[in-house]
C-alpha cells in the first residue's frame, strides 16, 4: 500500500514538474497516428526522433507550414533517415484538434511520419510540452539531446524565417557529424497547447 | 482606421481564415511629451508583457519603446502567461516628432491570432496619460536584500513578512510561469522561482516585485551563490550557541562547569577547551557525514531521528534519571560518568560528544531549516555548516575555559557545589520526564486529530486546494517540543481556530518514522518538523516560520490580525 502511494506521488509529482532532461533517456509513449495504429516512440530507437508539438490552427504553426519551412525540414531530414512525428495534444474540441479522418486530411500537407494524437495531453504533460511549435529531438540511444523552439525569432512573421537561426536543423546536423550540440535547448515560442 | 492599418487587417484576416475579427483595439494617444498605447481587449482576450510566460509573444512598437505596467498572470491549464485583458494604457518613449507608429501583437482567447496596426497619433487625456505613467513600478534594487540560487531555483529574499508577495521576471522562458512558492519568516520573506527546462542560469535577475500594501518595483539583482553561504555559517554558529540554552544541553553545560572547577590548576585548561570543541566538533561532522551517506545511499534522514525509536528515548530517559540520582547523590559513579573533575583531554572530548548527542532533540526546531539547507547543498558545504554549528556550541566553554582570569571568577569548589548538584537535578529530571513523555507518545498515542484536524496525505490537500479552500498543514512529532508549543499556544487559540475552519487544516504527524511525510518535507528543503504550509485560495504554497505567533497565522490565512 505504502509504496502504492509512493508511487502515485511520484506519479503526481511528475506531471507538476513535467520536464525531461536532457542528456537522460527521452520518456517512452504509445499513442495513436492518424491511420488510428498505435506508434511507441522506442520503435524508433536506432534513428533520430524529432517530436514536434502541433496546432494547425495556431499562427506560430501556420507561418512554418505555409511558407513550407517545415515541411523543408521533414523532407530533408527524412531522407536522411530521422522519423518525425507531429502531436497534437489538443483537447477535444480545442484548437487545432484532430479526429483521425481530419488527420489523415491534414497528413496531405504535411512531410512528417505520423500525426499522433494525444487528446488526452498525457505526452504533452510527460514532455512538458508548452507551446505549438515546441522541438524535441531524441537521438538513436534514446537519449534527448534538444528541447525548446524551432528557431530563434519569435514571431508570426514568415518573413522572419529567413534570418532566423533553426535550432532543429542545427541540432540534428552536429549531432550526425558526432559533433556535440551546441544550443541543446531554447525558449520555446509559440500558442499554448491547448490542454 | 487609416487604410495602411484596414489594408494589414485584411490581410492578416487572409492568413487567418478561422477568426477574422480583430478582438483588441490599439490606439496610440499623445499628450504633449507623454504617448501611450491603450489597448483594449474583447472579453477573455489577452495581450502580452515583455516576457509572455510559458507561450505567447510580447507586444512591439516601432518606432519607440513599450513600458510595460504590472502585468496579470494568466492561467490556462498547465499553462501560466503574463499579459493584459480588459483596457491596458501602455506608456510608450517615442522619438521626438514621431506621429505614426507600427505595433504588432498576439491576441489570444483559447485561440491565438496575430495583429498588426499602424497607427497615428490622436490627442489624449494628459492626466490619464500622467497617471498611467505614474503607476510604473520603479526601480528600487534595494527591494530585494538577496537572490541565489539552489538547484533549479532561483530565491529572491526581501524584508518583511509577505505571504501572498510575487515575482514577474522579465526574462523570457527562464523561468515557469507559475507563481513560485513562498516562505515567509516574522521579518523575511523567500520568492521561490523555478527554472524553466533547459534554461541557462541567470547572472542577473530582473523583474517586477509585488508586495501587497507596498510599492510595486522593479529590481535588478545580481544571482548570488555565496553570500547566502557564508550568512548560513553565521546562522549555524549562532544556532550552536543557542543550544547551550536549551534544557538538554544546559546541565551538560552546567555540569562541565563544574567539572572545570574542580579541574582548575591540575591539567592546562586550553587542553580541556580544546578537547571539549573537538568532541563537539567531530560528532557533528560524524553526523553530517551519517547524514550525506544516508543521502547518499537514497535515505531522507531528518535530524531528530535519534528520538524516532522507542528504545533510544527508553535509553536515554534511563540515563537522565540515573545523571539525576546522581547528582542528588542517591549513588557515586567512581569512574567518573560524567568526567567530572576528569584529568585527562579523553573526559573532556567525550563530554562534547555527549553534548551532542543529548542536544540532538533540541536541534531539530531551531536547526531545521540549516540542516535543510545543508543536505542539499554539496557534501563541503554542508560539512562547513555543520562545523560551524559545532564551533558555536563548543563556543562558550571553550571560551569559559581558555580565560583563565574567567576561571578565577567562579566560586571555590566547596559545600555550594553539592546544593548545586542537587538543584541540577532538576533540569534532568524534567528532560527525563519530557522524554517518558515523549516515549508514552510514541508507543501508545498517535497524535490525537479532532474535528478540524484531518489526517494528512498528499491526495486530500491537492482535492481541498482543488475545490479552492485555504490549506492549512502541520507537519509534528510529538517528540517534537516546539511541534507541541505552537500547536498548544499558537494554534489551538479560537480565532486562529475558527479562521481553519472555513478552510481546510491537516496534520502529518511525523512522530514514527513516514516515509510520504519525509519526501513531502524533503520537497520543502526540510529535513524535521516542524513544518508549516498554507495554500491560499488558488495559490502556491507559503512555508511559515518554525516559531509560530498568532498574526502571522492569522495574517498567511488571509484574516486580518
Amino acid at each position: 500500500m505504502k509504496t502504492l502511494i509512493a508511487a502515485a506521488i511520484l506519479c503526481l509529482s511528475a506531471l507538476a514538474h513535467a520536464a525531461p532532461e536532457l542528456g537522460k533517456p527521452a520518456p517512452d509513449f504509445t499513442l495513436n497516428n492518424q491511420d488510428g495504429k498505435p506508434v511507441k516512440l522506442s520503435d524508433a530507437r536506432g534513428k533520430y526522433v524529432v517530436l514536434e508539438w502541433y496546432n494547425k490552427d495556431c499562427p506560430f504553426v501556420r507561418k512554418h507550414y505555409g511558407s513550407g519551412n517545415m515541411q523543408g525540414l521533414q523532407k530533408k531530414y527524412g531522407a536522411k533517415g530521422v522519423v518525425w512525428y507531429s502531436i497534437v495534444s489538443s483537447h477535444k474540441g480545442g484548437e487545432g484538434y484532430l479526429t483521425p479522418a481530419k488527420a489523415q486530411k491534414q497528413m496531405k500537407s504535411m512531410s512528417s511520419n505520423a500525426i499522433l494524437l494525444d487528446e488526452s495531453g498525457d505526452v504533452g504533460h510527460l514532455y512538458g510540452a508548452k507551446t505549438t511549435p515546441h522541438m524535441f529531438i531524441i537521438d538513436p540511444k534514446g537519449t534527448l539531446i534538444y528541447m525548446g523552439g524551432i528557431d530563434n525569432v519569435p514571431s508570426t512573421d514568415a518573413a522572419d524565417i529567413k534570418g532566423a537561426m533553426n535550432f532543429v536543423s542545427l541540432a540534428l546536423d552536429e549531432a550526425m557529424a558526432n559533433k556535440p550540440v551546441t544550443t541543446p535547448s531554447s525558449t520555446p515560442y509559440g500558442c499554448s497547447v491547448k490542454y | 482606421m487609416n487604410r495602411f492599418a484596414f489594408l494589414s487587417f485584411s490581410l492578416l484576416a487572409s492568413l487567418a481564415p478561422c477568426a477574422s475579427a480583430a478582438h483588441v483595439k490599439a490606439t496610440l494617444l499623445v499628450a504633449g511629451n507623454d504617448a501611450a498605447l491603450r489597448l483594449v481587449h474583447e472579453p477573455h482576450w489577452h495581450t502580452y508583457w515583455i516576457n509572455p510566460g510559458d507561450s505567447g509573444l510580447a507586444t512591439k512598437i516601432k518606432p519607440g519603446k513599450l513600458e510595460f505596467p504590472v502585468p496579470q498572470r494568466l492561467v490556462a491549464g498547465p499553462l501560466t502567461s503574463f499579459g493584459y485583458e480588459g483596457t491596458v494604457l501602455i506608456p510608450v518613449e517615442l522619438p521626438p516628432g514621431t506621429t505614426q507608429v507600427t505595433v504588432n501583437w498576439l491576441e489570444c482567447a483559447a485561440i491565438c491570432i496575430p495583429g498588426k496596426a499602424e497607427l497615428q497619433a490622436r490627442p489624449g487625456d494628459p492626466k490619464k496619460l500622467a497617471a498611467a505613467r505614474a503607476g510604473l513600478p520603479r526601480q528600487d534594487n534595494a527591494a530585494a536584500l538577496s537572490t541565489s540560487r539552489r538547484k533549479d531555483q532561483v530565491i529572491v529574499a526581501i524584508a518583511g513578512r509577505h505571504p501572498l508577495a510575487e515575482f514577474f521576471p522579465a526574462e523570457p522562458g527562464a523561468f515557469e510561469g507559475t507563481r513560485g512558492p513562498v516562505t515567509v519568516a516574522p521579518d523575511r520573506t523567500e520568492i521561490f522561482l523555478s527554472k524553466g527546462p533547459g534554461a541557462p542560469d541567470l547572472e542577473t535577475l530582473t523583474g517586477i516585485l509585488i508586495r501587497p500594501g507596498q510599492a510595486v518595483v522593479w529590481i535588478t539583482t545580481p544571482v548570488g551563490t555565496k553570500s547566502a553561504g557564508a550568512r548560513n555559517l553565521l546562522l549555524a554558529f549562532l544556532g550552536g550557541l543557542l543550544l547551550n540554552l536549551m534544557p538538554c544541553v544546559f546541565p551538560i553545560l552546567s555540569i562541565k562547569v563544574l567539572g572545570l572547577v574542580s579541574a582548575s590548576g591540575q591539567r592546562s585548561p586550553h587542553f580541556h577547551a580544546l578537547a571539549y570543541t573537538l568532541g563537539v566538533v567531530s560528532s557533528f561532522l560524524a553526523l553530517a557525514g551519517g547524514l550525506l551517506v544516508a543521502r547518499a545511499v537514497g535515505a531522507s534522514l531528518g535530524w531528530g531521528f535519534q528520538l524516532q525509536s522507542p528504545w533510544v528515548v527508553g535509553a536515554m530517559a534511563a540515563l537522565f534519571i540515573a545523571i539525576g540520582l546522581n547528582l542528588l547523590g542517591v549513588f557515586e559513579v567512581g569512574t567518573k560518568l560524567m568526567s567530572l573533575g576528569d584529568k585527562t583531554g579523553g573526559g573532556a572530548f567525550s563530554s562534547g560528544v555527549f553534548a551532542v548527542v543529548v542536544a540532538a532533540p533540541c536541534t531539530a526546531p531551531f536547526m531545521g531549516a540549516a540542516v535543510g539547507w545543508a543536505l542539499t547543498r554539496p557534501a563541503l558545504e554542508a560539512l562547513a555548516v555543520f562545523t560551524s554549528l559545532g564551533l558555536g556550541t563548543a563556543a562558550p566553554y571553550a571560551l569559559l575555559a581558555s580565560w583563565p582570569a574567567l576561571l578565577k571568577r567562579l566560586p571555590r569548589p566547596g559545600a555550594w557545589m553539592e546544593t548545586l548538584k542537587r538543584v541540577l537535578s532538576i533540569p534532568m529530571f524534567t528532560t527525563a520526564a519530557w522524554l517518558i513523555w515523549v516515549l508514552w507518545q510514541i508507543v501508545a498515542a498517535p497524535v490525537g486529530t479532532d474535528a478540524l484536524w484531518k489526517i494528512w496525505s498528499p491526495e486530500v490537500v491537492t482535492q481541498a486546494r482543488a475545490s479552492g479552500k485555504t490549506t492549512f498543514v502541520d507537519f509534528t512529532a510529538a517528540w517534537c517540543l516546539s511541534c507541541q508549543v505552537n500547536e498548544r499556544v499558537v494554534l489551538s487559540r479560537p480565532e486562529i481556530r475558527a479562521a481553519l475552519e472555513k478552510g481546510a487544516a491537516f496534520k502529518a504527524d511525523w512522530t514514527d518514522k513516514n516515509s510520504i511525510i519525509e519526501a513531502e518535507l524533503a520537497r520543502h528543503g526540510r529535513a524535521g518538523v516542524p513544518l508549516y504550509i498554507v495554500y491560499p485560495k488558488g495559490g502556491e504554497a507559503v512555508t511559515l516560520p518554525e516559531i509560530l505567533t498568532p498574526n502571522l497565522v492569522l495574517e498567511t490565512l488571509g484574516e486580518k490580525p
